[in-house]
C-alpha cells in the first residue's frame, strides 16, 4: 500500500532525460531528481559489521515509462567471507548467496526528504521467525538517493541493519552475448521495432523504438550486450538444421562465460538458420530432454533464434518500408524477447493459467484462437504480465538466475538454508564432488568429494571429507523436487585431519588436494537414493575460521527397475536393516542378518551388473576381518574373518569391472583392489598381494592419477611385504 | 473454440490435379499417448509415446497432400479414448492444431503454419 505515492512520469513520454524534466518530490533541499525504486547494495552495520551482504530491490515509485510499479521491496543476503595470509600475500574475499526474501504488502510513507517503507518479510525458503522490515530512504537536491538504511526485527528482540548505496534504477542487471553463424550474418543482427510501425496496435500504444535492451528495461533488467559477436562457420556440406545438443555443444564451444561458477547473470544467444523442426524460430535450448531441451544442466544459459524461419524472411535493418517489413522487425523482437524470458525461467502464458495473458510469453496465434483475428496484436503491450514481472523482478534468486534452478521447476521453498549457496568471488580452495554418474537401480551411490588449495600459498585443512565427522554437509534434491540435507547414521568426534596442501601448480601434481569416496545411499533417515530418476548433490565443506566452501552441483541419474523381479526385490532392498547393512560395509552384526541376507540375495540375482559387482566388494568387505561382539560383559569373537569367500567376490566384482570399466570410479577401484591385497596377505599369499597392488598402480597410472597416490600404493606394497 | 471453417473470402477454383498442404500439428496436453489420424477413412498417422514439448508448446506433427473437395479426419488418442471427427472442404492449404485439454480434444483450423517458440 502507497501514500503519496508520485507519479513523475507520465505514460508514452521518452525514456531518455525522464528525472532531469524536473520532476520534484518537494522544494528546497529536498528536490528529488530520480527514483527511489531500483537496486541498492550495501553491507551489515550490525550486529556483526562486514559480514553480511544485501542486495535490496525497492519497487515503489515509477522509475521508468511503460514500466508498472508493483508496490514490493525484495533482497538476497550474501555471506562475506576475506582470507588473509599470516605472512602477507594477496588477500582473497568472496562472497556465499544464503536466501532471498520479499515484502509482498509494503506501507510506504511518502515525506518531503525521505521515504519510509515497513512491512512483514517472507523468505523463500528455510523456516524464520516473523521478521519486519523497516527501510528509511532519504534524499537531498543534487545528491544521489539513499543511502538505503534497512533493519530486519525478528519477534524475540533480534535485529539486523544494514546500509545500502543506489547501484542502478533497474532490479537486476544481465549481460546477453550473441553469436552469429555465417549463413545468416546479415543485418539487423540485433532487433529494433518502431512501436508504431505496424498499423495493428492499441490505438493509444505510446511511441517508442523498442530493442532487446529497451524492452527489458522496461521489464526492471538491465541488459548489457557484449559488442563483439564470434562468427560461427556453419557451411559444413551436410549439415542441414539444428538440434538442442548440437546448439548446447556450440554454447559449450563459443560461449566466453561458460567457464566458472554457475548460476550468474550471463545469458548467450545464437542466431542460426534452421532447427531440426522448421516451423520452430525460437528456442531456449538449454532445458531437460524431457520438455524439447538438450538436457544438460546447468539449465537457462542460451536460447537460439532461427532467422531462416518465414517469420523473418522480409526482416530489414532502419525502417520498416511496408507492413510485411514491420511484421518481421516486431516478430524478430517477439521471439528474442520470450527466448530470453524462458531463460529467466518462464513458462509459456497458458501453461501458467493464463491463456488470455497480453505478455511476451503469449503465441499471438493462441491468443486470437480464443480472442479473434489479430486480437493479439491489437492490445499487446510489448510487456511482460503482472505476475511475470514480480518474478523477474523479486523472484527467489534462484528460480530467476541463469543457471540457477531446473527450467519450469519450482522455487525450492522447502529447501535446507544452505543447499542453494553459491560462491561469487575468490576463494583459496575448491570443493568438487564427482561420480559415475548413472547409477543402476538399486546400485549404492558414492560420491567423490575433492578439496584443492587454489590459492597462492600452502594452505592446512581438514582434510576429512566424510559427513560423519561434520566437516562436510550435502544436500540432496530428489527428484521430487524435494532437498534433503544427508544425515549420516553415526557422528564421529575426532580431531581435525590436519594436512598441508601446496598450492597448485608449484609442488608435486596432486600435492594441492585430496579426495575421499562417500556413500550416500543410506543415512539417518533411510534411503536418500530410492526413486528412480535425477537427483542433484551439493556439498558444503568448513574450514578452519569461518572457511565456507561450497561444491559444485553434482548431477545422478537412478536407473529404473527392468523386471518385476527387480520391482520384488526392491522391496527387501530399500528397507532400514539392509540400508543399515550397506552403511555399515556389511557388517556381520547378527542384528543385520536380514539385511545381509538381502544384499546377498540381489548379489546373487544381479552377478554380471555394477549392482552385483558394487554389493561383492561390500559384502567381502564385510568379510575381510573377524567380528567381535560384547558378551557377558566381554568382547568374544563372534565371527571369523572369511578371507577365501571374500575373495572370490571381489573376483566377481573384478571381473565385471574388465567387462565395463565404468563399474568402479579410480577410488572405488582402488578401494577393491587394495581389499583383494589385503585377503591375499591375509591367507598368506603375500607376492600375489603385491602383485594385485602393482597391478592397480599401472591401472591408475594409465588413468592419469597423480604420483602421490601411485607412491602412496607402492609404498604400502613395501610395507605388506615387510610385514609378511 | 475458434477456427477457419469455410472462412476463405475468395475460394480459388482449384485445377483438376492440384494438390494442397495438408498439415496437422499435435500441440498442447500429449504426455505419452498413442495417436492415430484417418483421412477420409484411410490410416495417415500413427504413433505412440507423443508427448508435448513444454519449450515449444508442440508434440509432433505430420503433413500430406490433399485433393480438393470434402475432406474427412478422424483424430483418436487411444490411450485416452478420446476421438473427433473434423469435416472441412478443402480449398487451399491447410494447417490445423489438436490439443487434448482436460478430457477433450480440440482443434482449430488456420490457412497459414503455426509458428513455434
Amino acid at each position: 500500500m502507497s501514500a503519496q505515492a508520485p507519479d513523475p512520469l507520465a505514460t508514452g513520454s521518452s525514456p531518455q532525460g525522464s528525472w532531469t524534466e524536473g520532476v520534484s518530490a518537494s522544494a528546497g533541499s529536498c528536490q528529488r531528481l530520480a527514483p527511489v525504486s531500483g537496486r541498492y547494495e550495501g553491507e551489515m552495520t550490525g550486529p556483526n559489521p562486514g559480514r553480511y551482504l544485501l542486495d535490496l530491490r525497492v519497487d515503489i515509485d515509477p522509475r521508468y515509462p511503460n514500466s508498472p510499479v508493483l508496490d514490493r521491496i525484495s533482497g538476497d543476503l550474501y555471506q562475506l567471507f576475506r582470507f588473509r595470509w599470516p605472512f602477507g600475500g594477496r588477500p582473497l574475499s568472496w562472497r556465499i548467496y544464503r536466501e532471498s526474501w520479499i515484502v509482498e504488502s509494503p506501507l510506504v510513507q511518502w515525506s518531503a526528504c525521505q521515504v519510509e517503507v515497513t512491512g512483514r518479510v517472507r523468505y523463500y525458503k528455510g523456516n524464520h521467525p516473523i521478521t519486519e522490515l523497516h527501510l528509511v530512504i532519504p534524499w537531498r537536491t543534487a545528491q544521489p538517493i539513499g543511502p538505503a538504511e534497512v533493519t530486519f526485527r525478528e519477534v524475540g528482540g533480534s535485529s539486523a541493519a544494514f546500509k545500502c548505496d543506489k547501484r542502478s534504477n533497474a532490479f537486476r542487471e544481465l549481460r546477453l552475448e550473441v553469436d552469429v553463424c555465417a549463413s545468416v550474418n546479415a543485418p539487423p543482427i540485433l532487433p529494433a521495432y518502431d512501436t508504431h510501425a505496424h498499423p495493428v496496435r492499441p490505438h493509444d500504444l505510446p511511441q517508442r523504438t523498442l530493442t532487446i535492451e529497451e524492452a527489458y528495461r522496461e521489464a526492471g533488467v538491465e541488459v548489457t550486450i557484449e559488442p563483439q559477436h564470434s562468427l560461427i562457420d556453419d557451411s559444413a556440406a551436410e549439415f542441414a538444421s539444428w538440434t538442442p545438443a548440437e546448439l548446447h555443444d556450440a554454447m559449450e564451444q563459443h560461449f566466453s562465460q561458460i567457464r566458472g561458477g554457475w548460476p550468474k547473470w550471463n545469458l548467450w544467444c545464437l542466431l542460426a538458420s534452421t532447427f531440426e523442426d522448421p516451423l520452430v524460430g525460437g528456442i531456449m535450448f538449454d532445458a531437460s530432454a524431457t520438455y524439447g531441451g538438450a538436457g544438460r544442466a546447468p539449465e537457462r544459459q542460451g536460447c537460439a533464434i532461427f532467422r531462416q524461419h518465414p517469420w523473418f524472411a522480409a526482416l530489414t535493418a532502419g525502417d520498416a518500408p511496408a507492413t510485411a517489413q514491420a511484421e518481421a522487425q516486431r516478430k524478430y523482437l517477439d521471439t528474442l524477447v520470450h527466448e530470453m524470458g524462458h531463460a529467466f525461467n518462464f513458462l509459456h502464458s497458458w501453461n501458467k493459467g493464463r491463456p488470455d495473458a497480453l505478455s511476451w510469453m503469449n503465441y499471438d496465434w493462441r491468443y486470437d484462437n480464443r480472442n479473434g483475428p489479430e486480437s493479439y496484436w491489437s492490445n499487446f503491450r510489448f510487456r511482460f504480465d503482472d505476475e511475470e514481472l514480480l518474478h523477474l523482478r523479486h523472484g527467489d534468486r534462484a528460480a530467476v538466475i541463469m543457471g540457477g534452478d531446473p527450467w519450469a521447476s519450482g522455487g525450492h521453498l522447502e529447501a535446507p538454508v544452505g543447499a542453494l549457496s553459491e560462491l561469487q568471488g575468490e576463494a583459496p580452495v575448491e570443493l568438487l564432488l564427482r561420480s559415475k554418474g548413472y547409477f543402476q537401480f538399486m546400485e549404492p551411490v558414492a560420491v567423490e568429494l575433492r578439496i584443492k588449495n587454489i590459492a597462492d600459498l600452502p594452505l592446512e585443512l581438514d582434510t576429512q571429507l566424510a559427513p560423519e565427522f561434520g566437516g562436510v554437509v550435502l544436500y540432496i534434491r530428489r527428484p521430487d523436487g524435494r532437498v534433503l540435507e544427508y544425515a549420516p547414521v553415526m557422528c564421529q568426534l575426532a580431531t581435525p585431519k590436519l594436512e598441508v596442501l601446496q598450492p597448485e601448480g608449484r609442488s608435486v601434481e596432486g600435492e594441492d588436494r585430496r579426495s575421499q569416496n562417500v556413500l550416500l545411499s543410506f543415512g539417518a533417515d533411510g534411503y536418500y537414493f530410492d526413486e528412480p530418476g535425477e537427483y542433484l548433490v551439493r556439498a558444503m565443506y568448513q574450514g578452519p575460521g569461518d572457511l565456507l566452501i561450497p561444491s559444485n552441483i553434482l548431477r545422478v541419474r537412478l536407473g529404473q527397475p527392468f523386471s518385476q523381479e527387480e520391482e520384488r526385490l526392491a522391496q527387501d532392498y530399500y528397507s532400514y536393516e539392509t540400508g543399515l547393512a550397506l552403511y555399515l560395509q556389511g557388517s556381520p552384526s547378527p542384528f543385520l542378518q536380514k539385511g545381509r541376507d538381502t544384499l546377498r540375495a540381489v548379489n546373487e540375482r544381479f552377478p554380471q551388473t555394477p549392482l552385483g559387482a558394487q554389493l561383492s566388494l561390500i559384502l567381502a568387505q564385510g568379510l575381510a576381518r573377524p567380528f567381535f561382539r560384547v558378551q557377558e560383559g566381554a568382547l568374544v569373537k563372534a565371527q571369523e574373518a572369511d578371507p577365501k569367500t571374500a575373495l572370490e567376490l571381489t573376483a566377481q566384482a573384478l571381473a565385471q569391472h574388465k567387462r565395463d570399466e565404468t563399474t568402479f570410479p579410480n577410488l572405488t577401484y582402488h578401494a577393491l583392489r587394495r581389499t583383494r591385497a589385503n585377503l591375499l596377505a591375509q591367507v598368506g599369499e603375500v607376492e600375489e598381494a603385491k602383485k594385485e597392488l602393482n597391478t592397480l598402480v599401472r591401472y591408475l597410472k594409465g588413468r592419469g592419477v597423480n604420483p602421490p597416490v601411485l607412491e602412496e600404493i607402492q609404498q604400502y606394497a613395501r610395507t605388506l611385504g615387510a610385514t609378511a | 473454440m475458434w477456427d477457419l471453417r469455410g472462412k476463405k473470402d475468395h475460394p480459388i477454383s482449384p485445377q483438376p490435379d492440384e494438390r494442397f498442404t495438408l498439415r496437422i500439428d499435435l500441440q498442447e496436453g500429449f504426455a505419452r499417448d498413442a495417436v492415430a489420424i484417418k483421412l477420409n477413412g484411410k490410416p495417415a498417422f500413427s504413433k505412440k509415446q507423443v508427448s508435448t514439448q513444454l519449450l515449444l508448446g508442440k508434440a509432433d506433427s505430420f503433413t500430406t497432400a490433399i485433393a480438393p473437395g470434402p475432406l474427412r479426419i478422424d483424430l483418436e488418442v487411444k490411450t485416452r479414448k478420446l476421438q473427433e471427427t473434423i469435416a472441412l472442404q478443402a480449398e487451399g492449404n491447410m494447417y490445423i492444431g489438436v490439443s487434448i485439454v482436460g478430457d477433450r480434444l480440440i482443434y482449430s483450423v488456420a490457412d497459414k503454419p503455426y509458428g513455434y517458440m
